[in-house]
């Protein structure tokens, strides 16, 4: 059977196009959004603490 | 696709913004890091589904997939302006827009996990070639992963001042503190995107040590210079100068442990270098909010710019002898 490496390649890539846009998008806005929410400078670390030992 | 539906889970967890025991599950279960990254994961799965294409590709396929994500990553970064946009074109209030963004990164989180069930099952890693892998790992290997090893204290203080600590706590306290910086974090992203592209053109002139050493240097010394800066815009320079530099050492650093040790354990090796460098960036940022609090504004980037610096130092020492095969022939 022949293995349609492009249409799976373009499935891969948009999925994590989304994945990507999603991350960079929060990357940009996390801090802000979280300090502007009330959290203080040790809570948002600890977020982010979390959220980097989550990430495989 | 599980992952897909993870990331769509911290944007919910933005979204709704629960007390700080939820968000902390939510946010180690979403992945909610803050540095803008996706999990690495993904280019694993590329090169893992595609062996065929990376290895007939080598050179232009496999570095379009490693730079691809960079690009993307822009994209969003980017999209980073979208709650302002809708604060002024929909007269929102600006936590309704946040939380409105958020809602849209969840859904696209669904989407992303919709469109994986139609790839064809050829992507999927088979059984015997997983079974097939050795567990055995050669001393090449065990001798690069020892000497990573030996600078994982100094990447434990470095992990501090990261970018991401910067982007996470820095800026949003001068925010708040009603000096405005603008929006530098947007710029961080395009600048990161274009200087690291060029490690792969510098690699091949000065090597891949050298690259990953003495491009990082630098950009640690900006970020030790931004701790001292006279004012704000020297500071937001100073620290995109550091963006700029800062993620040139990645893809030379893979590139060196795919070089150096053999095809089948370069998982094994890329693993450890990737899993320091990941527990370490998060112990940092929380100790960096801590001393934020507690020492002083700028302690976390005296503290881990310096660190850096000797991490950078002792990285060249423990390496500058192992050279790559495609270097010792020239």
């Amino acid at each position: 059977m022949t293995v349609p490496v492009s249409r799976d390649l373009l499935i891969i890539n948009t999925a994590a196009f989304l994945r990507s846009f999603t991350f960079g998008l929060t990357g940009v806005v996390l801090g802000i959004y979280l300090f502007r929410v009330g959290l203080s400078s040790f809570n948002i670390g600890v977020v982010v603490a979390a959220g980097l030992v989550g990430r495989p | 696709m599980v992952l897909s539906l993870l990331g769509g889970i911290g944007a919910l967890a933005l979204a709704f913004t629960p007390a700080v025991p939820v968000l902390l599950v939510m946010a180690f279960v979403g992945m909610l890091n803050g540095t803008g990254t996706d999990a690495r994961l993904h280019l694993l799965l590329s090169k893992q589904s595609f062996p065929d294409w990376c290895r007939t590709h080598r050179g232009h396929g496999p570095r379009l997939v490693q730079r691809c994500p960079r690009y993307r990553r822009f994209a969003g970064a980017l999209a980073a302006a979208l709650p302002l946009l809708l604060q002024r074109w929909l007269a929102l209030p600006l936590l309704t827009s946040y939380r409105t963004v958020f809602f849209g990164c969840a859904f696209l989180g669904v989407v992303g996990a919709i469109l994986y069930p139609f790839a064809s099952v050829a992507v999927e890693v088979s059984k015997s070639a997983t079974e097939a892998t050795p567990h055995h790992v050669s001393p090449a290997s065990k001798k690069v992963s020892q000497n990573w090893r030996v600078c994982f204290p100094l990447m434990r203080l470095a992990g501090i001042s990261d970018g991401c600590t910067c982007c996470l706590l820095v800026f949003p306290a001068l925010w708040s503190s009603g000096r405005k910086p603008g929006h530098p974090l947007l710029c961080c992203a395009p600048a990161e995107c274009c200087l690291s592209s060029g490690a792969a053109w510098l690699a091949r002139r000065i090597g891949l040590v050298k690259t990953m050493v003495f491009t990082h240097l630098p950009s640690s010394m900006f970020l030790v210079a931004a701790a001292f800066a006279p004012s704000l815009k020297v500071a937001i320079v100073l620290f995109l100068c550091r963006e700029a530099l800062v993620e040139m050492d990645v893809p030379t650093r893979q590139s060196y442990v795919a070089a150096v040790v053999l095809p089948n354990e370069r998982t094994f090796a890329s693993g450890i270098a990737n899993l320091a460098r990941n527990i370490f960036w998060a112990v940092g940022s929380s100790v960096a909010g801590f001393l934020m609090q507690n020492v002083a504004f700028s302690a976390p980037l005296v503290i881990g710019g310096g660190a850096k610096i000797s991490y950078d130092l002792l990285l060249y020492r423990a390496f500058r002898n192992l050279a790559p095969p495609e270097e010792q022939s020239t």
